[in-house]
C-alpha cells in the first residue's frame, strides 16, 4: 500500500494508514542492554493496545546478504511501526541499522511527523552498570532542547555527560532537534552482569518514568512480577559467600577487578539459565 | 583545483592542508556531510546534546598573480562508492561553477620505498594529453616507469582491505581506489583535465597511526613547481624528522620481538640498516607477517599514547 503523499521509492511499507494529531513517537531497538529496549517497547505496545501498521524495508539500511542463525533460527532485520489511537503514539521495534543511518533515521522521522503528527520523540535504552541488582536503577536523561534540560531535571539526575561517537538514539534526537521535534534519550543502568540477560527491574524503572512524562496511567504490575521472579534467582545466588561479597561492594560503590567481574559474571549466567 | 583526502599516511590531507594554511586561503563553502558521512562524535552536557561532530570538507579559495586556485580538504572519504561517486560530482559541480581548468588530487602510494628515502611522486593523468606535462614536473614517475616489479596501490580506505586495488608497476596499469581515482574518472567524463599525485609510503607503514609528512613533502614539491609558488614547508620537514624517530623507535622494538620468524628478521634487519629492502625471498605470508607486528606495535604505541 502506498499512501497518498509517500513516494513509490520510499522504504515504508504500510498496511493501514492511521492518522494521528499530536503523537508521542517512540523508538526502541530489538538489541540492547539488558533487552530494556525491546522488552519496554513490547509492554508499550501491548499495554497501549497498539497495531502494526507499517515496516521499513531493511535493503540499504541492513546487510541482507543472507541470514544470521540464533539459537537454530533464522533471523532477519525487521523494523515496523505500531500505532496506539487511544494513547496518540506511535512506536518503532527496529534493528538498529547498520548503514545509511541518516536516510533510515530521516526516514522514520518523517512518518513520526506526516502520518503521527509526532510532537515529541521518546527513546529508550539501557546502559551497563558498575551497579547492583540490589539497587535502585537509575535512568538518565539525554535532549536536545535547553527548555526539555530544565523539565528533564527534575525527573532524572542531570549529570549525564558524554564524549564519543553518538548512539542511534542519540543521532535519532540530534536530527529530530533539527527538525525543531523536541525529544528525550532515555538510559537506565543495568547492573553489568544482566547486560546479556533480561533485566526486568531496569524495564520497569524506565516504563514508569516514561508512561509519567507520557501522562500515561498504564498497570505495572506484570513488570513488577517480571522483577520480582528476576530478583528471587538473583537472590538464591547469594548463598555463595563470595557472590554476596562481590555484590556487597558493588552495593557499597565498589569496584571490582576483571576477574571478579567474570566470576559474577558467570554466576548471574547459571542464575538466570533458562530464563531469558 | 587541489584536493586532499584522509587517506594513508594522511598524504593527500597534510598536503593540500599545509598549502591552504601557507598561502592564507579563505574558505568558501562547505559539503553538507549528512548523506555521506555518519556523525564522528557527540558531546553530551548534563543531559544536553550540545554538539555533534560530521566530517568536513571543505573548499577554500586563494588568487595566484596568474592564476586562482581552489583548494578542497576532506577530513574523510564515503566508505560507499555510489555516496563518493555522489561526492566527486558535487566536487565537479562546484569546479564547474567557478570556472576550474585543471584538477590535482593528491594522496598516497604504498610501495617498497625505504623510509629513509625520499619519496617519490606517482603521477597518473585522466588523459594521454597530459602525459609528457606529467614527464617534466621532476621527481614524479609514470606507472609503467616503476623499476621493480613492485606492488603499488592508490590509497583511500586503510580500514577495507577488499577495497585495496594493488596493481602490477611497470604495465603502466593499474587502479586508484576511493575519491582520488573517482574523481579522475567523472572529471574524465566530463572533459576536465585531472591528474593524481601520489606521494610513496614505505609498504610497511601504511598502517602506521602517524602521517607521513616525507610523501606529503614530494606532493607539494611538484605542486610548487608546476605553479611556480615558493612554499615554506619547514613545519612538515620537522614534523617527518619526528615520526622518522618513532619509526626508528618501533623497528628497534620489532627486532626485539622474540618470535619472529628469521626471514622477517632478517628483512627488519635491511629496514634497520636503512637498506632497500630485497622483496624477492619474502613471500606474500611474510610481508603479512611483518605487516601483523608491525601493525601490533602501532596498536601498541597508540594505546600508551606515545
Amino acid at each position: 500500500m502506498v499512501p497518498e503523499g509517500t513516494n513509490e521509492d520510499s522504504p515504508l511499507r504500510f498496511t493501514s494508514q492511521p492518522r494521528l494529531e499530536q503523537s508521542s513517537f517512540i523508538a526502541a531497538w530489538t538489541k540492547d542492554t539488558g533487552a530494556v529496549s525491546r522488552l519496554a517497547a513490547d509492554y508499550l505496545i501491548k499495554a497501549s493496545g497498539a497495531g502494526e501498521f507499517c515496516r521499513l524495508e531493511p535493503g540499504g539500511f541492513y546487510p541482507v546478504g543472507g541470514v544470521t542463525v540464533v539459537d537454530d533460527v533464522a533471523q532477519f532485520p525487521l523494523s515496523r511501526f505500531f500505532c496506539s489511537q487511544s494513547h496518540s503514539a506511535v512506536v518503532l521495534q527496529a534493528d538498529e541499522p547498520q548503514s545509511n543511518r541518516y536516510e533510515f533515521l530521516n526516514t522514520v522521522l518523517d512518518l513520526a511527523q506526516q502520518y503521527g503528527k509526532a510532537t515529541g520523540v521518546y527513546t529508550i535504552d539501557g546502559i551497563a552498570a558498575l551497579t547492583a541488582h540490589t539497587t535502585p536503577r537509575r535512568v538518565f536523561g539525554v535532549c536536545s532542547d535547553v527548555a526539555i534540560q530544565r523539565r528533564l531535571h527534575e525527573l532524572v539526575p542531570a549529570d549525564a555527560n558524554w564524549q564519543g561517537p553518538p548512539h542511534v538514539s542519540t543521532y535519532l534526537l540530534w536530527l529530530a532537534g533539527q527538525r525543531h521535534l523536541p525529544g528525550v534519550n532515555l538510559w537506565v543502568e543495568v547492573p553489568f552482569y544482566l547486560a546479556d540477560h533480561e533485566d526486568h527491574q531496569s524495564v520497569k524503572a524506565v516504563v514508569a518514568l516514561l508512561s509519567m512524562m507520557l501522562g500515561w496511567e498504564l498497570d505495572l504490575g506484570e513488570l513488577d512480577r517480571l522483577a520480582a521472579d528476576q530478583n528471587g534467582k538473583l537472590a538464591a545466588m547469594e548463598d555463595d559467600p563470595e557472590i554476596r561479597d562481590k555484590i556487597h561492594a558493588l552495593e557499597e560503590g565498589l569496584s571490582l577487578n576483571r576477574q571478579e567481574r567474570t566470576e559474577l559474571k558467570e554466576a548471574v549466567g547459571s542464575a538466570l539459565k533458562g530464563s531469558s | 583545483m587541489l584536493c586532499g583526502w584522509a587517506g594513508i599516511g594522511s598524504v593527500g590531507l597534510a598536503a593540500i592542508g599545509t598549502l591552504r594554511r601557507l598561502v592564507r586561503a579563505s574558505e568558501f563553502g562547505r559539503i553538507e556531510p549528512y548523506e555521506y558521512f555518519e556523525p564522528s562524535r557527540v558531546v553530551i552536557r548534563n543531559g544536553l546534546i550540545s554538539r555533534m561532530w560530521f566530517p568536513n570538507t571543505t573548499f577554500y579559495s586563494h588568487s595566484l598573480p596568474d592564476r586562482d586556485l581552489l583548494l578542497l580538504v576532506g577530513e574523510q572519504q564515503p566508505t560507499d562508492d555510489r555516496k563518493a561517486y555522489k561526492m566527486a560530482n558535487e566536487v565537479l559541480d562546484v569546479a564547474q561553477r567557478v570556472g576550474c581548468r585543471r584538477i590535482y588530487t593528491s594522496a598516497a602510494s604504498v610501495t617498497t620505498i625505504h623510509h629513509r628515502v625520499k619519496p617519490r611522486v606517482w603521477a597518473v593523468p585522466n588523459s594521454p594529453d597530459l602525459l609528457a606535462e606529467v614527464r617534466r614536473y621532476g621527481n614524479t614517475i609514470l606507472m609503467s616507469e616503476a623499476e621493480n616489479a613492485a606492488e603499488t596501490r592508490g590509497t583511500t580506505d586503510e580500514s577495507d582491505e577488499d577495497t585495496r586495488s594493488f596493481i602490477s608497476a611497470g604495465s603502466g596499469g593499474g587502479s586508484i581506489s576511493g575519491l582520488n581515482g573517482i574523481l579522475l574518472g567523472a572529471a574524465k567524463n566530463r572533459g576536465i583535465e585531472a591528474i593524481c599525485l601520489m606521494g610513496e609510503v614505505p609498504y610497511y607503514l601504511q598502517a602506521a597511526p602517524w602521517p607521513y609528512p616525507k610523501a606529503s613533502i614530494s606532493v607539494l614539491e611538484v605542486l610548487s613547481r608546476l605553479l611556480r609558488m615558493p612554499l615554506d614547508l619547514c613545519e612538515l620537514h620537522e614534523m617527518a624528522e619526528k615520526v622518522d624517530r618513532n619509526i626508528e623507535q618501533v623497528l628497534e622494538a620489532l627486532a626485539n620481538t622474540e618470535e619472529l620468524p628469521e626471514q622477517v628478521r632478517t628483512e627488519m634487519e635491511r629496514l634497520k640498516q636503512g637498506r632497500r629492502p630485497d622483496l624477492g625471498p619474502i613471500t606474500d605470508g611474510e610481508k603479512h607477517e611483518i605487516m601483523e607486528h608491525i601493525d601490533e606495535l602501532f596498536r601498541d604505541e597508540a594505546e600508551n599514547g606515545s
